[in-house]
């Protein structure tokens, strides 16, 4: 369905989008929807703030969509959106971060072990400040150049660097483990996923 | 010559990549000739790879996403009739909120150009107001000067004639003189002052 696919294709979708179709944006978002709402749980590390978050970045996304001429990607230029939307919100305080829940409901059914790996990793993120946090995941998550971070969080491509080993060691000390049954039960669980 | 923290900055930077990467040839070598190296390339493997899956795993349920996706239609249909309101009703606003970027160079040209505008406009007022001014002032008007005016009369009286009429009382010759003098100044009237002088005199034939 050579028709069908075009139809669908990212440069339509964005071109009826900007003529304020709001269906063709919605198929839109749910292409990069997950991608943004895991970015905003990990750096807000609560899921009702992350679902404001994101939603909040589709408005604004919506609302730019005029904007928008194809220079770069449309994920990219989302990505911006985000970013912006992120340091905003830490400006202003109006998003709870750096405060990690205690429980957190997934809604997997992994084993109880993964689970509280999966909190110790939280937790570890929860160390760091949440510019820590975010320069970590654009670069382990987004896979952004050091630089790519820099300009877009407003700092040297050194800073980002130290960012990102800073929140990474505190990583690597949360799973330091020091007898050697626990190291090889991580081992295990690391092969396994 | 190995160079531990050289090998860990390139093993941190290629699992941050990829958590799964293997390393490449000249990197493997570095880590079979240093257990540190290889230790450390193993323990952030398995922390990359797990912080990886924490993450991977904290997406919520497939349930969740059609809510979400419902919320965020909502949302942008909500936008959009608010923003066709607000553009119907506070076009106005916008106008005067609305702002242009401009280069500093230009922005103090402009800056300057208004501020000479003003100075002339402020001139040209100034002068309006004095030409209104002098147009306001009455018009002087011609007061009347009082001039003197100077009235020569000659009266001519016949000698022979007065020898005759000599015999006459000299009464009676006063009385026609007075007669005389007095229809001459019939009629004259002075504007405001005047001064008359009478010169007596004989006849212009009198020897």
């Amino acid at each position: 369905m050579p028709d069908n696919e075009n139809a669908n294709s990212e440069t339509d979708l964005i071109r009826r989008a900007q003529a304020q179709d709001t269906d063709a944006f919605c198929l839109l978002a749910q292409r990069y929807a997950r991608r943004i709402y895991l970015l905003a749980f990990h750096y807000c590390q609560s899921a009702p703030d992350a679902e404001d978050l994101s939603q909040e970045v589709w408005l604004k996304a919506y609302q730019a969509l005029a904007t928008f001429r194809s220079d770069s990607s449309f994920y990219t230029w989302l990505r911006r959106i985000t970013i912006n939307s992120f340091l905003n919100h830490q400006r202003t305080n109006s998003i709870r971060i750096a405060e990690p829940e205690t429980n957190f409901d997934v809604g997997c059914d992994e084993t109880v072990y993964s689970n509280a790996l999966f909190k110790d990793v939280m937790e570890a993120l929860a160390d760091v400040t949440p510019s820590q946090r975010l320069m970590f995941l654009l670069r382990h998550y987004e896979g952004m150049s050091y630089e790519e971070i820099g300009n877009s969080m407003g700092c040297s491509p050194g800073t980002a660097k130290k960012s990102v080993w800073r929140a990474l060691g505190k990583l690597r000390a949360k799973f330091e483990v020091g007898d050697d049954a626990a190291k090889e039960n991580m081992s295990r669980l690391a092969a396994e996923y | 010559m190995h160079n531990c923290k050289a090998t860990t900055d390139r093993i941190t930077e290629l699992l941050l990549n990829r958590p799964n990467a293997r390393p490449d040839d000249l990197l493997s070598k570095e880590l079979l000739r240093c257990a540190e190296c290889r230790d450390e390339f193993d323990a952030l493997k398995q922390t990359l790879r797990i912080t990886t899956r924490a993450i991977e795993k904290s997406e919520p349920s497939k349930a969740y996403w059609n809510g979400y996706y419902t919320r965020l239609k909502q949302q942008l249909d909500n936008a959009t009739i608010h923003d066709f309101k607000s553009r119907e009703t506070t076009w106005i606003l916008r106008f005067f909120k609305s702002s242009i970027r401009l280069p500093v160079p230009v922005g103090l040209a402009l800056l300057v150009l208004f501020a000479v505008g003003i100075r002339w406009a402020t001139r040209v007022s100034q002068k309006q107001a004095v030409i209104t001014q002098t147009i306001s002032v009455p018009v002087p008007f011609e007061v009347p000067v009082v001039q003197e005016k100077i009235v020569t009369r000659v009266l001519y009286r016949d000698r022979v004639k007065k020898r005759n009429e000599s015999s006459t009382a000299n009464s009676v010759v006063a009385k026609t003189q007075n007669e005389a003098r007095t229809p001459a100044l019939i009629g004259f009237k002075p504007l405001d002052e005047v001064k008359l002088t009478v010169i007596k005199g004989g006849s212009p034939n009198e020897k």
